[in-house]
């Protein structure tokens, strides 16, 4: 169950925003996709799952697993979402419908894959907000009456629950207090050991992709600059990009021992 | 801050904007000529013209006295407008006032001002209008009061908020502490800032006069038999419906066409003037225009 | 919730009160002399002076006020000054063609707006969307006699499905022709309610398709046209019910009218006539009881939409 993404194209609104990129993530990797604001990391992320805004135009070549995804009509893609790749977002905030419980929110995967029955699917809910560690009765509440921390387990909840191969984290941590975010980062790398998934983690810090990712991909304005082992990249980096992003790398910088 | 003198060029690209403001032009210089010329006087009776059709000399046809119905349509455009521009000009009065009440004024008053302003929300023109109405009798001023009263309440409840964030912004509070008198913050700070709102409020407005005058004038409690009025003239054609049923259509349209222009104008104006909304056409905020007679 | 119930409640008497006060205001101190007008210009002070007296004109202003609201709470609203007819029970019988007309207004209104202001949304930027927005403009543009009227000429002139005008004699013992009487008026001002509220029913869609959680949603699995609708439309029912409000006064508005032009014996066409013949009490009386249902209607809009929005609902 791989990702292999090449020569992906997209447009938004007449303007190119990912012009060429290309990358793999094999199963079982730990890929990161680095960039600055706007070197269109999330539109890549986006354009994999199908979820790009109305008026974009995406070209090139997106395999899940072989099979081309680019141009299949979006019921195919909501096969997959969930399922095969799940998602968790930047916004904790908004992410979540203020309008259902977390519970609901977490069991619907199941029922839309599984087609799990309601008690089944809050069962499977509660074991998974057990194992993303949110709080005794948590299934209970609605998104307003969480933390910002617990509103992004929950969002991790929803994205793992119907046990995808592939999770995206498009900047997980980045909306988060410091001092929460090594927690999240701690917990995602814990279930993608547990479940045996493949990571495609998004980020514009060095120093959290170095916590959680093996390889990475650096990008500028839509073009992949340096594609390295994330060692190298702390150690040696090629482009100019990258060494900008070591420069703002905040906190610490988890450096490889000497040994490779 | 919005470039003052491009707002205008940015509403003339808009086809909300074109639209709105070629009506309003057309329909205030239809106006303005019918006070000088109209093909035919207007109360002209002309029995044997009676229900002409369309065609010539009459070129949109005669009502049942043989008046000729271009004519009435010119010289209903002359009553519209004035209603408009009336109760534009008591809505403005009142709402600013309303606004500055609410705005300037200590906790407890801007409170008071603030639920009575909910509560007069509540209450519809058309209700006011018959209200005052009933008490002295039906005619245009009615109209103008009472659309003035209902849409002013609303200039308020939209402008005080505005009003309030201007006054307690960062410019204003350094305006006041570099000395500049009141009048002077009061231009160069306030109704800058104050003025884009206000005047989609206007727009919208005078859209609902508009209705309100043709639906009061039917009622009749508008415009007085010897006043040109669209709204009249529907109700004195109206007992000819089943005869004669598609000489409606002429006031009819002029209604829809000049509050649909009025409405246009209103969006225009709203998106020619709001930074943000100019990136996003049709954007997701929600218009709600006053209630409508 | 409770609380803001009870503040609610307090604020929808006041507003009952200030309506009652200036209604009452505007109808008693404004007219100058009113009885000098019902009686006309060639009455006898005698004439004039037992108008003063029969409309309790010559007691002080608050008394009289006094009087009109100990009146209301015991379920008097006064009596016509022309027939001498009860207020409460002429507002009964009329209300049996208004309150249906209401109705069924609303539905019309609802069952237009829904469904073409989301498609009107999902479609935006299409040709069929652009027309669809420009229509419902247009149609709400319209003046809801006009409206009536065109309705009148295609359905009863030219089709005659419907009648024109009236209502049965024998009120609603007669269904099936009493419901045809109000089809033509409920759908004249339900089509221009309708094309208001779709315009907005439109902005809320298009608000809902760019809500985060309507992509998260379909991240999970649903297609995208599901994830708007299982997820996002329920806000836009949640707005929608805040304008709830706004619509009954429109609707409370059209009613008035279009129960002239179709001649329908409802509350509307009372009030009008009513103020034509300056029959004060009883324009006082129907007055109150419209304004006091656009306040209601508003109160328990209000409170359900609270009810309904988890975020407002306090926590228990």
């Amino acid at each position: 169950m791989s990702l292999e993404v090449t020569d992906l194209v997209v447009d938004l609104d007449g303007r190119r925003v990912v012009d060429g990129v290309s990358f793999a993530v094999p199963d079982g990797a730990r890929v990161g996709l680095i960039g600055e604001s706007g070197s269109g990391k999330s539109v890549t992320a986006l354009a994999i799952l199908g979820l790009l805004p109305e008026g974009a135009d995406v070209s090139g070549s997106i395999r899940w697993d072989g099979v081309e995804l680019v141009g299949r009509h979006d019921r195919d893609l909501a096969a997959l979402r969930g399922e095969q790749i799940g998602i968790v977002f930047q916004e904790p905030q908004t992410a979540l419908n203020p309008l259902r419980t977390v519970g609901r929110q977490i069991a619907e995967p199941l029922r839309i894959h599984a087609r799990a029955r309601r008690r089944d699917a809050l069962a499977r809910a509660q074991a998974d907000a057990d194992r993303v560690r949110l709080p005794e009765g948590a299934l209970r509440r609605y998104p307003h009456q969480l933390s910002g921390g617990q509103r992004q387990r929950v969002a991790i909840a929803m994205a793992i629950a119907a046990r995808p191969r592939l999770l995206i984290a498009d900047e997980p941590t980045t909306a988060l207090d410091v001092t929460i975010q090594a927690e999240i980062l701690a917990l995602l790398g814990e279930l993608i050991d547990d479940d045996g998934m493949s990571l495609l983690f998004i980020t514009h810090d060095l120093a959290v992709l170095s916590q959680v990712a093996t390889d990475a991909v650096v990008l500028e304005h839509g073009r992949v600059v340096e594609a390295a082992p994330v060692s190298i990249l702390l150690t040696a980096p090629a482009s100019e990009v990258t060494r900008g992003l070591l420069r703002d790398a905040t906190a610490t910088l988890w450096r490889p021992e000497a040994s490779s | 801050m919005t470039d003052r003198a491009g707002w205008l060029r940015r509403l003339w690209s808009l086809p909300t904007g074109r639209f709105g403001l070629v009506v309003v032009a057309v329909i205030g210089v239809l106006a303005a000529v019918s006070l000088v010329w109209t093909p035919f006087d207007p109360q002209r009776v002309d029995i044997p013209a009676r229900w002409a059709p369309p065609g010539w000399p009459h070129i949109l046809g005669t009502d049942a006295s043989g008046r000729d119905i271009l004519s009435l349509l010119l010289a209903g455009a002359r009553t519209t407008v004035l209603v408009a521009a009336g109760a534009g000009a008591v809505a403005t009065l009142l709402g600013l006032a309303l606004a500055c009440l609410g705005a300037l004024t200590g906790r407890w008053l801007r409170e008071v001002v603030a639920v009575l302003v909910d509560i007069l929300i509540a209450f519809p023109v058309l209700l006011i209008a018959m209200m005052i109405s009933a008490v002295w009798g039906g005619s245009l001023w009615v109209v103008v009061i009472s659309v003035g009263i209902g849409f002013g309440v609303n200039i308020a409840r939209v402008t005080r908020p505005e009003l309030r964030r201007t006054l307690h912004s960062d410019f204003v509070l350094a305006a006041r502490a570099s000395g500049l008198t009141p009048v002077q913050i009061a231009t160069r700070h306030l109704l800058p800032n104050v003025a884009p709102v206000f005047i989609v409020q206007l727009s919208w407005g005078m859209a609902v006069a508009v209705l309100a005058e043709a639906g009061l004038s039917y009622l009749g409690f508008g415009a007085p038999p010897t006043q040109p009025s669209w709204g009249l003239l529907l109700s004195e054609l109206q007992n000819y419906l089943t005869a004669y049923p598609l000489s409606v259509v002429w006031p009819g349209l002029a209604i829809t066409i000049t509050v649909l222009g009025l409405n246009m104008l209103g969006d225009g104006l709203r998106e020619a003037t709001d930074p943000t909304l100019a990136r996003r056409r049709s954007a997701a905020s929600t218009h709600t225009p006053a209630v409508v007679a | 919730m409770t609380r803001y119930a009870l503040t609610r409640l307090g604020l929808l008497l006041l507003g009952l009160v200030v309506a009652s006060v200036l209604i009452f205001l505007t109808l008693r101190v404004l007219p100058g002399d009113v009885a000098q007008q019902i009686a006309g210009t060639n009455s006898t002070p005698e004439q004039v002076a037992a108008i003063r007296e029969r409309l309790g004109l010559n007691v002080p202003l608050p008394v009289q006020y006094a009087e009109w609201v100990g009146g209301l709470l015991t379920g008097d609203l006064g009596a016509s000054l022309v027939t001498g007819t009860p207020v409460v029970a002429e507002l009964a019988a009329k209300a049996q063609v208004t309150i249906p007309l209401g109705l069924m207004s609303m539905a019309v209104a609802l069952l237009i707006a829904l469904p073409f202001g989301i498609l009107a949304a999902l479609r935006r930027g299409r040709a069929d969307g652009t027309f669809l927005s420009f229509g419902a403009q247009t149609l709400a543009a319209v003046p809801v006699v006009w409206a009536g009227m065109m309705l009148v000429v295609v359905f009863a002139v030219w089709l005659g499905w419907l009648p024109a005008q009236g209502f049965p004699r024998d009120g609603w013992r007669e269904p099936g022709r009493a419901f045809a009487s109000l089809v033509l008026p409920a759908v004249t001002i339900g089509v221009v309610e309708g094309a208001m509220l779709m315009r907005f029913v439109r902005s809320a869609t298009l608000a809902a398709m760019g809500q985060d959680f309507v992509r998260t949603a379909a991240a999970k699995g649903l297609t995208r046209r599901a994830a708007l609708l299982r997820h996002g439309l329920p806000t836009v029912g949640l707005s929608i019910i805040s304008v709830l409000g706004l619509q009954v006064a429109g609707i409370v508005v059209g009613a008035v009218v279009i129960e002239q032009l179709f001649t329908l014996p409802g509350i509307g066409r009372m009030l009008v006539a009513d103020v034509g013949l300056r029959d004060l009490p009883k324009v006082q009386g129907e007055l109150l009881a419209l304004t006091a249902v656009v306040l209601v209607v508003g109160f328990i809009v209000d409170l359900v939409h609270r009810g309904l929005d988890p975020r407002q609902r306090e926590v228990s």
